[in-house]
């Protein structure tokens, strides 16, 4: 049963996601199970990222009943954890080895389904809001995702591959927890920033956001997010990949047109 | 202020990006070498991927020869049927180069194989020219003048089909220079030179060419097989970063005229030694990267 939901649109950034939550009244119902639902007004949101990556804020309210004036249990916010992933991708990773007096690569192992970025976002600590065995289970630990290989489908990546492509993706901003970026403001709402870095891959994101109370579950609900890449600079790569043969003549007819000019030029002078 | 290479896809700065340009072509103004096999490894350096240096460096080389040759156009010093012939071996050897790079490239090990083709050419190469210039600068007498026999080697006229090349003024079987625009050609698409440095010793010394028609001949046949290399990683590899070439394009032709006047000040074979001390610096630099434990020891890319 749904109570009366405040909901504050403040228009801070270019974009702006609804999260709704809403929870019933502890007092009315049994505690230990009180599971809420959380709507989120906007589920799909498309943007556009330029070279140098993009910031903007999500925002949420959780409902208040404003018809009792006890609040026993609400006193207590929920904790809230919004995890997006991007596209899955598969990749190859190859340790390097040495061979002889050089280094060269060396036999690749195929990973599937790798999500491109992966950003925890949590209103504190996770270690506060729930134990570790469900911070695994949930995958809100980045040392413990599980990564499958692509001949092997039910064998995970060995820790020491699991770790290269985390640390490296943490390094590219492409993988972070970020505690305490889930920011309560008044009357329940809530917000956190999403700042995409410049090597944001294009596709379709997920976000998924979820309420959580002494270590239990209490709502969940997600939105969809579809990053473009805009720009000169996108629409030559796109160019560059798609009609690849014209492209590689337009640039030998740009560099003769160039090598022309110049000539022409410094023949006067 | 920063640029985003759309191909390389990274940010850069365009004026660090230019005067990187600007360094190479003053050294190939002064030296009066193309400077492919010094602005490829300096792109690495940088941290552009080594697919996309050689690949936009093709591009380069099309547009700073086709300033150069035309020079060379007008004091009639090009045999344009000896260069048909090398085009005709240069665009085997791209092919074949091109299909190679693709075949390494699959197996991870593109990058490896580049930097180890420039150490062992610029071994060479600038040990050699280290060499002839230290024994010229201690005995400046005996130099032997380029192309002091001019006969071509008998077995180059006994080779099927011998043809009369009247502007080089040779009469030889068209299966050399094919032979030797393959080899440059496959160079020129693994390496991202335009093989001027391989081509201008083996005109004269191999081919015999008179050396008047020999810069003007192979900066004829460079333009063609870095067209032709520029077309191919562009179809194949998608490696040609248009912007990045256009911008070591602005800083590479200012370079190259500051530097050719620099260059009229300084000895010959002071330059050519210091030209040997420079590739001998990339060599070593690009050897050093190679024997010495990666930062990251892994590699990772999306399949």
């Amino acid at each position: 049963m749904i109570k009366n939901l405040i909901i504050r649109m403040a228009a801070l950034s270019t974009l702006i996601l609804y999260c709704v939550v809403t929870f019933p009244n502890g007092i009315a119902r049994q505690a230990p199970s009180d599971t809420v639902t959380i709507d989120l007004a906007q589920r799909n949101i498309d943007i556009n990222v330029s070279f140098k990556g993009a910031k903007f804020t999500l925002f949420g309210v959780i409902g208040e009943d404003n018809n009792t004036t006890s609040h026993s249990q609400t006193s207590s916010m929920p904790h809230i954890i919004a995890m997006i992933k991007g596209p899955s991708k598969n990749i190859s990773i190859r340790p390097i080895e040495q061979s002889g007096l050089i280094y060269i690569p060396g036999q690749s192992t195929i990973i599937r389904d790798i999500p491109t970025l992966y950003f925890i976002s949590s209103s504190t600590e996770l270690s506060t809001i729930l134990p570790e065995k469900q911070q695994i289970e949930y995958g809100f630990d980045l040392k413990n995702l599980k990564f499958f290989l692509d001949d092997n489908p039910t064998t995970y990546a060995d820790d020491k591959i699991r770790n290269a492509i985390v640390e490296t993706a943490q390094k590219d901003g492409l993988y972070a927890i970020k505690a305490h970026s889930v920011r309560f403001l008044e009357n329940g709402l809530f917000s956190f920033e999403l700042s995409l870095p410049k090597q944001t891959p294009v596709g379709d994101y997920s976000i998924e956001v979820t309420a959580w109370r002494n270590g239990t579950l209490i709502g969940q609900d997600s939105a969809k997010l579809t990053v473009k890449k805009t720009g000169i600079e996108r629409q030559i790569y796109e160019i560059a990949h798609q009609y690849s043969f014209i492209y590689g003549v337009l640039c030998v007819l740009l560099s003769l047109l160039a090598g022309w000019v110049v000539s022409v030029i410094f023949r006067r002078s | 202020m920063q640029i985003y290479l759309p191909i390389a896809e990274m940010p850069v700065d365009p004026f660090i990006v230019m005067a990187m340009g600007g360094g190479v072509g003053f050294l190939s103004g002064m030296f009066g070498v193309g400077g492919g096999f010094l602005m490829t490894p300096l792109l690495i350096f940088f941290g552009i991927p080594a697919p996309v240096a050689v690949g936009t460096e093709a591009s380069q080389i099309v547009a700073s020869s086709v300033s150069g040759v035309a020079a060379h156009l007008k004091r009639k010093s090009v045999d344009f049927q000896m260069g048909g012939f090398l085009v005709f071996g240069g665009a085997i050897g791209a092919l074949l180069g091109i299909i190679l790079f693709k075949y390494l490239r699959s197996l991870g090990q593109i990058d490896m194989v580049i930097s180890l083709s420039y150490v062992s050419f610029l071994g060479v190469i600038g040990g050699l020219m280290l060499v002839e210039s230290i024994n010229t600068l201690l005995k400046t007498k005996n130099v032997r003048p380029y192309g002091s026999r001019k006969r071509s080697a008998p077995w180059m006229a006994a080779l099927p089909f011998p043809m009369r090349f009247r502007r080089s003024g040779l009469y030889i079987s068209p299966i050399p220079p094919i032979v030797l625009g393959i080899l440059v050609g496959i160079l020129s698409a693994i390496m991202g030179v335009g093989g001027g440095f391989i081509m201008v010793p083996a005109m004269i010394y191999i081919l015999k060419m008179p050396t008047n028609v020999v810069i003007g001949t192979s900066l004829f046949q460079i333009i063609f097989v870095t067209a032709i290399t520029t077309v191919l990683h562009a179809t194949a590899n998608q490696t040609v970063d248009i912007v990045l070439a256009l911008l070591l394009l602005i800083g590479g032709v200012l370079g190259a005229q500051i530097g050719a006047r620099a260059g009229v000040h300084l000895k010959a074979e002071y330059l050519r030694a210091l030209l040997a001390v420079l590739v001998l610096g990339v060599c070593l630099r690009l050897l050093v990267s190679l024997v010495s434990a990666p930062a990251i020891p892994f590699i990772i890319e999306a399949v």
